[in-house]
């Protein structure tokens, strides 16, 4: 039972450390040092409960209050989820260490660092619960501080961006909502075990299509996936920095959890189908996105179109729907997650360094010249981006090419295969445009600006992860074996 | 078991390691490219010692050095070198020398970051020719990319961003389809080393057509066989000299070793079957390369254009399948290194002085400058193919494969009779470009001023010109060196083509 503690912990500490940074408000050094001290805690936490979970060999379940399943609320950390809590709070970690190396005046607002430790915990809570209407609680969490933290932001846009923001938020949490009403109609439960036993047992309730198309539409707008796509660029270019940061790497992998256990737990006799649904607006998703990303004139913007193309490339994985491509969709989800918060920091930090602080192309041409760590820095994330060795994107764009040769749609795996070349196409040409090209008439490169601690860091990990990719391969191997079965994440939870 | 290779691989990091050392202070500029001359005139020393350590007589892999690197995907590290290798490591450390020595004063910027990337260029390059398994030659093959669109970004011409990223763009698309490749034989082989698969090769026998296609794309388009030419052009004439001498001498002849090492002995049937196909892209080449070459007024492009046509000499020889034209190829893979890259070094040499590669800026250099002139006619004699030079070896040889060769079909001969205007056309674009620049009457003052060659020019010159004759007199020690590993293959072809039939 104490082992089961620990499932909690990466909920539970920013929570509590939200709301002391909130007491904290006005006390700078502190405040900051606190955050920091809190994130770091709670990465270590959650490193400790995948050890713990992968030791364990089955799903560690934590209930709420000592009630049983399904009555009771449960937190469940299998090898998925457990590693997803490790994606989000390492790269949420390198989040803070940028915002606090940041120049923004975003920042230095007292609230600034309770609200990102709330979509730390809004993000590892909807990761974790094991209850379809706790998972909404927890979005709901995330879109309030996702929404506050860019409607503060330095970007004239910011406050559009998060309008846009909350109101397509609000379009998903109609979908979830609807989504919970209609499944606990037909199965009288919400927990995501015994609705997953309950539908595997009778596939038959009129209401069940409905509601899948529902919950598929949810996860899709977290994910910002096609056709739930149009709002991501503008949303993550107005963010501050550090949190388009966040929004863009390890925010959207939501929509891919939801993806993986809807296929995996609640609807497996249903998951060609929505595989399928996937693989579709995953290519499609990987064209346009690739497409518009040449075609932007922000960098920011680039790299939000970017993660539209990336994550096409994760759901086209979980579409095919092998236990390899599973795996890959993991791997691929994480080392996405660091390389594209390591590329949008870096374009924050060419933009904080613009005469002009904008991430236009217009503005940031040139203004690289004199930061050559920079330069290195964002060559070395374009060839993880574009899957060039010996970066972990690499790995990522060999695990998804093999595990298309073992599927059967050949169509899919050409499409992105050859589409695969846009990436590079884009980063190199915003990396030519930035380090080699002369600034424009009046632009200059000022002395200081945000800090690069973060993203050396996050780059650190991906070359590393590149050259020792098996750590990282070997987990997402077990947790995809551990999808393959659903049974024993069901009898975790129900006990049998 | 020997560990020589990897030490020939990975030599030039130690050059790396103590130019960033040296490169720690200001000024140190002179001591950066010494750095760099001796690493590569050590590594050229290990090729050596490779060379030495060869035994002719033994068609398979000498020297590996092979361990599990990758055991989950069944990647290995595993190098190895044979007769078709051998010739290609010895160019590659000889070129990269040259280099090295070429760009002594044409460099004068961010002279730190040059060196460094040019021997890490030169990793590169061996692990590319000596990697036998396909997985790690991926890696190395992208890995050459790198410095090399750096060399071309950083220290090029006017239009260096552009062709840069064209260049990278180019042969990064080539690869993709090349990955898949790689990545469906590795699953279906559950390896990925190179002797496994060929061994293996019944496994992937019925997608062998369409998995040649995914390597040929890739090695096309960096040979250049037209149509997938036209990224070359751009780069050369962008490029700095030394990145051109490199390119040519070396990075081409990756996309023809591709074919050998690759396609050949894994696709015997599809490269039978697309043997004449691919013969009429190598004549069109041959005939295309030279027509182009001759309307060019910069110096630097007709050569660059005359790379396409020698490489489709180069290409006919491979597709011959039989010995005379796959050594053939070889060799004058090996030429077209040396005669190209001189000719690309006497251009930049020129350019150095006078900042300009007109042929009408020119005319008459004879008379201000002798001794170069005498040279540079030695190296454009070898590089359209004079009997008693390395070229014409090279060619005949080719020629001669191809007139016997099975694989194109009841008439070859048609294919050689086209492939010979080649050698003609050549006489005519690098005639007409001597006489332009060299000969005739001195109309352009400027030119008064040039002055000859210095002794650093000499020697890259007489290093170039020793090889071009003594290939040219005699070539047999060469043709011994890939004699068994060449007629293994090509009786592994005829056999399996045999039986199919």
């Amino acid at each position: 039972m104490t082992m089961n503690l620990l499932v909690i912990l990466p909920v539970l500490i920013p929570l509590v450390g939200a709301v002391i940074a909130l007491l904290w408000r006005h006390k700078r050094p502190l405040r900051d040092a606190w955050t920091l001290a809190v994130m770091v805690v709670s990465m270590l936490a959650s490193f400790v409960l995948l050890a713990a979970v992968w030791q364990n060999g089955s799903p560690l379940v934590y209930q709420s209050g000592g009630w049983p399943a399904p009555f009771g609320i449960s937190l469940v950390a299998d090898m998925l989820s457990a590693l997803f809590v490790v994606m989000v709070q390492v790269v949420m970690v390198t989040g803070v260490i940028y915002a606090l190396g940041s120049k923004d005046t975003v920042v230095t607002y007292p609230a600034f660092f309770t609200f990102f430790l709330m979509l730390v915990t809004g993000l590892t809570g909807t990761i974790l619960t094991g209850d379809l209407f706790n998972l909404y609680v927890f979005a709901e969490l995330l879109v309030i501080s996702g929404t506050v933290l860019t409607a503060v932001s330095d970007d004239k846009f910011g406050t559009e961006a998060a309008y846009k923001y909350f109101y397509i938020s609000l379009l998903a949490s109609f979908f979830m909502l609807l989504a919970v009403g209609t499944l606990y109609v037909s199965y009288g439960t919400l927990n995501m075990a015994d609705l997953g036993a309950k539908v595997m047992a009778d596939g038959e309730r009129p209401l069940l299509w409905p509601g899948i198309a529902l919950l598929l539409a949810f996860f899709m707008v977290k994910s910002a996936a096609v056709p739930f796509h149009f709002w991501q660029p503008d949303f993550h270019a107005a963010a501050p920095t550090p949190v388009s940061a966040m929004l863009s790497s390890v925010v959207v992998k939501l929509g891919v959890y939801g993806f993986l256990r809807m296929t995996t737990l609640l609807f497996v006799a249903q998951a060609p189908t929505i595989r399928l649904i996937l693989l579709v607006a995953g290519v499609i998703g990987v064209v346009f996105g690739g497409l518009s990303a040449i075609g932007t004139h922000n960098v920011k913007r680039m790299l939000a179109y970017s993660t539209l193309a990336q994550v096409g490339f994760i759901l086209v994985a979980i579409g095919w729907g092998t236990q390899l491509s599973i795996m890959t969709a993991i791997v691929f989800a994480f080392n996405h997650s660091l390389i594209k918060a390591a590329m949008l920091m870096l374009a924050g930090y060419v933009a904080s360094r613009a005469s002009v602080k904008s991430a236009a192309f217009d503005i940031v041409t040139g203004v690289g010249k004199p930061l050559p760590l920079a330069g290195v820095l964002f060559f070395v994330g374009s060839l993880a981006l574009a899957g060039i060795p010996p970066t972990n994107g690499f790995v990522s764009k060999s695990l998804l090419f093999s595990s298309g040769i073992n599927s059967t749609f050949y169509w899919s795996l050409l499409l992105i295969g050859v589409t695969s070349i846009f990436t590079l196409m884009y980063t190199i040409r915003a990396f030519q445009r930035i380090w080699w090209l002369a600034p424009a008439e009046g632009i200059y490169t000022k002395p200081a600006g945000d800090n690069l601690a973060a993203p050396v860091l996050l780059l650190i990990m991906i070359v590393a992860l590149g050259i020792w990719a098996s750590p990282l391969v070997t987990a997402a191997q077990e947790a995809s074996a551990w999808l393959s079965d659903p049974s024993v994440y069901i009898q975790a939870v129900l006990g049998g | 078991m020997s560990i020589i290779l990897s030490v020939l691989i990975f030599f030039p990091l130690v050059g790396v390691l103590l130019i960033l050392i040296a490169g720690r202070k200001e000024g140190r500029d002179e001591a950066i490219k010494w750095i760099a001359l001796g690493t590569s005139v050590i590594t050229l020393l290990i090729s050596v010692a490779v060379l030495i350590g060869f035994r002719n007589g033994f068609p398979g892999l000498q020297m590996v050095d092979r361990f599990d690197w990758i055991p989950f995907l069944n990647i290995q590290y595993f190098v190895g070198v044979d007769g078709i290798s051998i010739l290609m490591i010895l160019l590659t450390a000889f070129i990269s020398m040259i280099a090295i020595l070429a760009s002594w004063t044409a460099i004068d910027h961010q002279i730190k970051t040059y060196y460094i990337l040019m021997l890490l260029l030169e990793i590169g390059m061996m692990g590319v020719f000596l990697a036998q398994d396909l997985f790690l030659f991926y890696i190395f093959w992208e890995f050459t990319l790198i410095p090399m669109y750096f060399l071309i970004g950083m220290w090029g011409g006017q239009e260096r961003v552009y062709a840069s990223i064209k260049f990278f763009l180019y042969t990064m698309a080539g690869s993709l389809l090349m990955l898949l490749a790689i990545l469906y034989m590795g699953i279906t082989n559950n390896s990925f080393s190179v002797p496994d698969l060929i061994a293996g090769r019944d496994a992937f026998a019925s997608a062998q057509y369409v998995l040649f296609i995914g390597f040929a794309i890739a090695f096309a388009i960096k040979v250049p066989i037209f149509p997938f030419h036209s990224w070359l052009p751009d780069a050369h004439t962008q490029a700095p000299t030394a990145g051109s001498i490199v390119l040519a001498g070396v990075l081409l002849k990756m996309g023809t070793y591709g074919f050998i090492r690759f396609n050949l002995p894994l696709f015997p049937e599809a490269s039978f079957d697309y043997a004449p196909a691919i013969a009429v892209l190598a004549i069109i080449g041959i005939i295309y390369g030279a027509l182009v070459s001759f309307p060019q007024k910069d110096v630097k492009k007709l050569v660059a254009y005359s790379s396409i046509s020698h490489l489709g000499f180069v290409m006919l020889g491979i597709f011959s399948l039989n010995a005379a034209g796959i050594e053939g190829g070889i060799l004058q893979g090996v030429n077209h290194g040396l005669s190209t890259g001189a000719l690309f070094f006497l251009v930049g040499v020129i350019y150095e002085q006078r900042h300009t590669r007109e042929m009408s800026e020119f005319g008459g250099l004879w008379k201000v400058v002798p001794v170069f002139t005498a040279l540079s006619l030695v190296v454009v004699l070898s590089s359209m193919g004079l009997p008693g030079l390395n070229g014409f070896v090279g060619e005949f040889s080719i020629l001669l494969g191809s007139m016997g060769a099975y694989s194109l079909g009841g008439h070859p001969w048609i294919y050689t009779a086209f492939a010979t205007t080649g050698v003609i056309l050549a006489a005519v674009y690098l005639l007409w470009m001597f006489q332009n620049v060299f000969m005739g009457a001195l109309k352009n003052p400027k030119n008064e001023k040039l002055r000859d060659v210095n002794k650093r020019e000499l020697v890259i010159f007489i290093a170039f010109l020793i090889f071009i004759v003594w290939i040219g007199v005699q070539p047999s020690p060469y043709f011994n060196l890939m004699d068994s590993t060449v007629s293994t293959l090509v009786n592994d072809i005829s056999a399996t083509v045999l039986v199919g039939q």
